[in-house]
């Protein structure tokens, strides 16, 4: 059902505009209208290039996995001739779901019928095929969809048309692999999975830092802070890096109110934190401390809920007492505190006094301006409503 | 919407006269259009409760109610004034105050934007830096308050009138049955989650059914005599039930819960404001039971029956009564809306008739049909052809 006109509230004077020092932010109606919803599926989540795994887990020809972009099913497999291919994980029989998980197989069979497919999306065998009037195997091709690995990671893309996205994003993953010490030598450790009542667009219009005081007051501000009061956006078309300087003097002194347990010397350490942001919906974050980055990738489950997966990343394998601290640090503190105030904001949003609040843009786009949140709310407005303020 | 579910029997439809009229019909219960009405045209247009005015005596003292899904902020100012505001920063939409309590100033847990009790933004961070930025065009969003006897109530709707015009006598009712009012202190409150629609709860606004689900208070020997005596008004009624002498002198019959042959209140009286309101005052030392409902999607409502009671501790059979209304008649009353629910999806009913008598006599459903009839217009408007 669409939301109701009278639902659909305007500030008087304020309004959504390219310009991010004038603008408005996105109506509240955004967060929970059906139709805009629809829309951002079409427009975003089908048009955009989507994380669907890991590299470390396709390496040999028949490793597979799998994955789901809100309803859309996708398989991801490696090739006998090492090529990747990914295809709308659904038989084209009946469209049933055909593989589930991961691992390593060279025929796809589905549990239903048994149609069989190869690693190239072929089908092989359809039983009864041969009594079958002008039925042939190769009008039945698994469906594919764009594939391209990015940062040890395989993102996919349901748009055919759509760039490449290293024509996108390239930078992205050579400032991330030239900033992250030893990154090639990280390896899993962990995911945490939240399950969080807002809109999945909450998540990342707080990417700035004017909260940062208020809702984590334990790492910014205070006397002893490990962190400066800082949130440098250097921003591209499709993605940006964050960065927040460690507070070198209260580090080296070894007076930082560290909030979990790492050693703060040597060439592998981090004295500074950085975000990168990949439109739309995937950030890689890499924390002080010794060399370590994070996956956090965000889905909606609905309209008003939706679920941030975070995947670990650590020199040490199993982790250190310090990374699995640095873990539960950000898992149990830093997180629960973004996540109560996107919940709060999703609960507040539907009241009827309020219709959309001013984005608090400096000229100086300083560490507390909102030209972050700016940033994605202007392509999200774009993929929504086109050019059109 | 399935057009199966508009079907409405062919001979009887809800109609503005009780004697002739059906019930709503069944789908008014669950379909997802109605609850959608119902929010625009009755929670959102009409005068709700919101808390107690114990809790906002002093300057500052604010509390914090729901409606549906609309978020309410009440406040005392320095001026004595009670306003109300929506509960939401006009920065990002974040929630502002929560539960009850004391501020002179309300500071947003996500960017600190403060406001202080008229609602006025007196800080935001950063504010001096950001382009044309006015303190003044981010004052909290206000809707109407108003105090009625020992409560408070908002209204989101600006117009429509006030609320001591609608049902202002009630409060003088209230001390003319209750001797000890100004002494009542909310001593608990029980919470009940039903799987039913709202509408169910007012419905039950009749007697007919008493003998039927309550036979120990109605009924051969019960303490209650067979009487329901409605005075209604446009958005409010009284309904009286009147005790059996006898029973209650101890002549025959058994007391459902512990009273005596004269007490402060002798005459069991019930109070319903439209559209979600009931106070019960039951037969005992003073006390007064506000049950306040509210719907938690189409199909489940949430109801708090906050017992106020005049003496402090309690007398025993003070207890007795709200603690028989919680255990014995509240469950009867719920239980036969739970199974109303399941039945009313049926796709062999549609509506039935209200038994509506002449005499309004303590059987007859002319109750329900005031109920009814409120929600049918605010829904329909006085169309009474179409369903």
């Amino acid at each position: 059902m669409s939301l109701s006109a009278a639902e659909k509230r305007l500030h008087p004077k304020l309004k959504f505009s390219p310009d991010a020092a004038r603008s408005a932010t996105l109506p509240a109606y955004y967060y929970y209208d059906p139709d805009v919803y629809e829309r951002e599926k079409q427009e975003i989540f089908y048009k955009t290039w989507q994380y669907v795994g890991y590299l470390k887990d396709l390496q040999k020809a028949g490793d597979y996995i799998t994955a789901d972009i809100i309803d859309q099913k996708i398989l991801v497999v490696r090739g006998k001739d090492d090529k990747l291919r990914a295809f709308y994980n659904v038989c084209m029989h009946r469209g049933h779901v055909l593989a589930e998980g991961k691992g390593n197989k060279t025929i796809f069979t589905c549990p239903f019928h048994a149609w069989s497919y190869d690693a190239t999306g072929e089908l092989k065998a359809a039983g009864n095929a041969e009594n079958v009037a002008g039925f042939e195997l190769t009008d039945f091709h698994l469906s594919e969809v764009l594939v391209e690995t990015f940062g040890g990671m395989v993102y996919v893309n349901l748009d055919p048309s759509a760039p490449t996205l290293h024509s996108m994003a390239g930078g992205l993953e050579k400032e991330f692999q030239a900033l992250v010490p030893r990154f090639h030598e990280l390896t899993y450790a962990r995911t945490d999975v939240f399950d969080i009542e807002c809109n999945w667009k909450f998540v990342f219009d707080q990417m700035e830092c004017y909260h940062c005081p208020h809702i984590h007051p334990q790492i910014m501000g205070r006397d002893d802070s490990y962190l400066e009061p800082s949130f440098d956006i250097t921003a591209y078309d499709y993605w940006s890096q964050h960065f927040v300087a460690g507070n070198k003097e209260n580090i080296d002194a070894g007076k930082a109110d560290l909030p979990y347990d790492f050693s703060i010397h040597g060439d592998d350490v981090l004295k500074d934190a950085y975000i990168w942001w990949l439109w739309p919906n995937s950030l890689w974050v890499a924390h002080h401390g010794i060399s370590n980055w994070k996956l956090m990738h965000v889905l909606p489950t609905g309209l008003e809920t939706c679920r941030q997966t975070v995947d670990y990343f650590f020199l040490n394998d199993p982790p250190t007492k310090g990374e699995v601290e640095l873990m539960d640090y950000f898992t149990d503190v830093l997180q629960r505190q973004d996540i109560t105030s996107m919940e709060n904001q999703q609960r507040g949003v539907h009241c009827r006094g309020y219709s959309q609040g001013r984005l608090m843009v400096d000229d100086e786009r300083s560490w507390r301006s909102e030209h972050g949140t700016h940033h994605f709310d202007k392509l999200l407005w774009e993929a929504v409503n086109g050019p059109n303020y | 919407m399935a057009t199966e579910s508009l079907v409405v029997t062919p001979k009887s439809r809800f109609h503005p006269d009780p004697e002739l009229s059906a019930t709503l019909p069944g789908y008014y219960y669950h379909d997802a259009d109605i609850y959608e009405h119902e929010k625009q045209e009755i929670w959102f247009k009409t005068w709700q409760f919101a808390g107690y005015i114990s809790d906002l005596q002093d300057p500052g003292d604010y509390i914090t109610a729901d409606l549906l899904d609309q978020k309410i902020l009440v406040s005392r100012g320095k001026d004595g004034t009670l306003r109300a505001f929506y509960n939401v920063c006009m920065h990002r939409g974040h929630i502002l105050a929560e539960g009850k309590g004391n501020k002179s100033i309300f500071t947003c847990p996500f960017h600190a934007w403060s406001y202080d009790t008229t609602g006025a933004l007196k800080a935001a961070g950063n504010a001096e830096n950001v382009a044309g930025f006015r303190l003044e065009d981010f004052t909290l969003s206000e809707v109407r308050v108003e105090q009625l006897g020992h409560m408070v109530f908002v209204n989101l709707s600006p117009e429509g009138p006030a609320l001591s015009d609608i049902c202002g006598d009630i409060v003088s009712e209230f001390r003319a049955t209750v001797p000890r009012y100004d002494d009542l202190y909310n001593y608990r409150r029980d919470r009940y989650d039903v799987k039913a629609n709202w509408k169910l709860a007012f419905d039950q606004m009749e007697c007919y059914h008493c003998p039927v689900l309550h036979p120990q208070i109605m009924g051969k020997d019960a303490y209650l005599e067979p009487s329901f005596e409605i005075t209604a008004h446009e958005f409010w009624s009284t309904h009286l039930t009147r005790g059996n002498k006898k029973v209650i002198s101890g002549e025959k019959g058994d007391l459902p819960y512990d009273f005596g042959p004269d007490e402060e209140i002798n005459n069991s009286a019930i109070w319903w404001i439209w559209p979600n309101l009931i106070f019960v005052a039951h037969r005992g030392p003073s006390n007064l039971k506000t049950m306040h409902i509210v719907p938690d999607g189409p199909e489940r409502f949430i109801m708090h029956i906050d017992n106020f009671l005049a003496d402090d501790p309690p007398q025993e059979k003070s207890l007795s009564n709200i603690n028989y209304n919680r255990d014995v008649l509240q469950p009867q009353d719920l239980g036969a809306m739970a199974q109303q629910q399941l039945g009313l999806h049926a796709r062999g009913y549609f509506q039935g008739r209200l038994m509506v008598d002449k005499e309004r006599t303590w059987r007859s459903e002319h109750g329900t049909h005031h109920f009814d009839r409120l929600v049918w217009e605010a829904i329909n408007g006085s169309n009474y052809e179409t369903a």
